[in-house]
């Protein structure tokens, strides 16, 4: 009987393989959805946590905390106020552990130009596809992703973007020479652009060059001229290259000290040190120190809070889709009222029908789960990349 | 010959029915007999097919279908009595539209549990071509035209071998000419393989096709 219910169950399933496909579609969909949102979720909190817990400290300016660690840990740009190396220098002075200074201001091609030191990649593990860490100013080490994508490699020249290209006050885009390609990480190192922390400066225009003063020619940029002084103008035409040339003519403005970081990645020689650099820097009214993974768990009680609004929709969703697929099979039942007289009459057994129909739900159900499965399994491989973009 | 259908002393009543009765002293199909049933609408010509097929189940008395008491037997039993041994023909032919003609033709044997293996393909081609229908055996019964779906359900009828083909008013819908068709067409389907023929008809231009004829009024039968 099981033979001849499947072979009228699939060869109606079959035939009317439009109102099929809907219904494997509407199934598929049911399940793939909630299974989907749940899984880029956890991929998402997965990423976070695990990120954070290899960040033991990150101190910055006073502010949000989730910025602070956010802009650290997955290069997050935000408004929030730079810190100084003035915190570097003191967290260093303390000798409780390695401070590592971070930049995330900028962008090259759409991808954070993030400054650090060479520090950075020894903490991550990170390691080189090709080339090396830069060693001079204006060089850059491209995430495998960015150089996936952009179709870059050592050898190769990026430019940063410049903050405002109608202003010719500001500081032009500076073209990177790239001496180096990351192997993957499966993290947010792959979608970013490194280099040395002066170079980030250096982008910023804080660290910058131009041609001499006494040498400049045109006189609308000589604003004044004393014998212990020389003005020039903003509009003078900055460097936007490093080149052994070039590179003489870099020089700073400013302080060293008062230098801008995003944030300060701190690694404490021990627990011990890792609370006294806790305590030493959140005594400051203007700074403040935290450990990531705390943030991260406070970030992920609410992204929590989403998962259990996620979970009341989709039992909601699958809730009416029952009921839809219970009223399409009713419906179907009854048009199909004439088909299981005729098979009753010409001595079809009594289960038959119902088993009939049993059947081809459970094809097409089966169908609409093989093909939430597949949707998933695609979705879990390019989870890391949709998380990357989240 | 020998008896296919024999009904004696037979009375139903359908279940909080609305006092219908049918009763039906005596009733002999024998094999390769031709057999009319005639009658007003409602009378209970349907009932009876039904009852003889073993569809129903009679109150009291007793129906008997090639020698087996269908009143001793188990559901199961008389649906697998009925599948091997009554053809079914019905107005509106039911073939199912989402089976070729061959499929459906098979149906008796797929719905059966039985394998429709080379043995019953080879048949349903023969049947096909004997009824002029051979070429469209891989159509859907949405592309054959009625006389064709007609066809299709004789086939259908006569692939298990059947002892009796049973017709349910086959000419209800059709003009004179047609219906004569039709029922040339179950004589001879039916006379080329000696199965007996019971048809429900409503056309009594056709009863000279018949060796007998049955009349039914309110539930009753009122002569022959």
């Amino acid at each position: 009987m099981i033979g001849g219910a499947a072979f009228l169950a699939v060869h109606h399933a079959r035939a009317n393989a439009l109102a099929s496909a809907i219904l494997v579609a509407c199934f598929a969909l049911t399940t793939a959805l909630p299974l989907s949102a749940r899984l880029l979720l956890e991929r998402y909190a997965q990423s976070l946590t695990e990120r954070a817990a290899a960040t033991p400290l990150v101190a910055g300016a006073r502010g949000s905390r989730f910025d602070l660690v956010l802009s650290t840990t997955h290069f997050r740009r935000s408004q929030m106020q730079p810190a100084t190396m003035t915190l570097v220098d003191r967290i260093a002075g303390l000798r409780l552990g390695v401070a590592i200074p971070m930049s995330v201001e900028h962008t090259a091609r759409g991808y954070v130009v993030v400054g650090t030191g060479i520090e950075y990649a020894e903490l991550r593990g990170l390691r080189f596809a090709s080339g090396q860490w830069p060693t001079e100013l204006g060089q850059c080490v491209l995430g495998s992703r960015v150089a996936r994508r952009e179709g870059l490699g050592v050898g190769d020249q990026v430019f940063s973007e410049q903050s405002d290209v109608y202003d010719i006050s500001k500081p032009p885009a500076i073209r990177m020479n790239i001496v180096g390609v990351l192997e993957p990480t499966g993290g947010p190192d792959d979608d970013v652009v490194f280099v040395d922390i002066a170079t980030a400066w250096a982008i910023a225009g804080i660290l910058h060059g131009h041609d001499a003063p006494n040498t400049v020619r045109d006189a609308n940029m000589l604003l004044q001229k004393t014998k212990d002084n020389v003005a020039i103008s903003g509009a003078l035409i900055e460097y936007n290259e490093v080149t052994p040339a070039t590179i003489a003519g870099y020089h700073l403005h400013a302080d060293p000290s008062q230098l801008p970081v995003t944030s300060v990645l701190v690694v404490p020689k021990d627990q011990k040190s890792a609370t006294l650099l806790n305590t030493e820097v959140n005594l400051s009214k203007t700074e403040q120190m935290v450990r990531p993974s705390e943030v991260m768990d406070e970030l992920l009680s609410y992204v929590l809070r989403i998962k259990s609004v996620i979970d009341v929709v989709s039992v909601a969703l699958v809730a009416s889709n029952a009921a839809l697929t219970g009223l399409i099979l009713m419906l179907t039942y009854r048009a199909r009222a004439g088909e299981r007289r005729t098979l009753l009459r010409i001595g079809a057994a009594r289960g038959l029908v119902p088993l009939m129909f049993g059947l081809e739900f459970m094809v097409l159900v089966g169908c609409g789960m093989i093909l939430a499965g597949v949707a998933s399994a695609v979705l879990a491989r390019v989870a890391p990349d949709i998380v990357s973009m989240l | 010959m020998n008896a296919v259908v024999e009904v004696r002393d037979m009375r139903f009543r359908y279940p909080g029915g609305d006092g219908f009765e049918l009763s039906m002293p005596e009733l002999t199909i024998r094999s390769g007999e031709r057999m009319a049933c005639i009658g007003a609408s409602g009378c209970g010509k349907t009932t009876l097919v039904n009852l003889i097929s073993g569809v129903l189940a009679p109150e009291s008395g007793q129906v008997r279908l090639c020698g087996q008491n269908l009143n001793l037997m188990s559901d199961a039993a008389r649906r697998s009595l009925r599948r091997k041994s009554v053809g079914m023909v019905f107005q509106e032919f039911e073939l199912l539209d989402y089976l070729s003609a061959m499929d459906n033709i098979l149906l008796p044997f797929r719905i059966g549990g039985e394998r429709a293996g080379t043995p019953e393909r080879a048949r349903a081609r023969e049947l096909a071509a004997s009824l002029g229908v051979a070429g469209l055996l891989a159509r859907r019964p949405r592309r054959l035209s009625q006389g064709e779906q007609q066809r299709v359900s004789v086939c259908r009828a006569l692939v298990t071998r059947p002892a009796i083909v049973i017709a349910d008013e086959p000419t209800g819908s059709l003009d004179p000419a047609n219906a004569r068709g039709v029922i040339d067409l179950l004589v001879e389907a039916t006379d080329r393989v000696g199965a007996a023929l019971f048809v429900v008809t409503h056309d009594h231009s056709v009863l000279d096709r018949f060796e007998q004829v049955v009349r039914m009024d309110a539930g009753r039968r009122a002569g022959a």
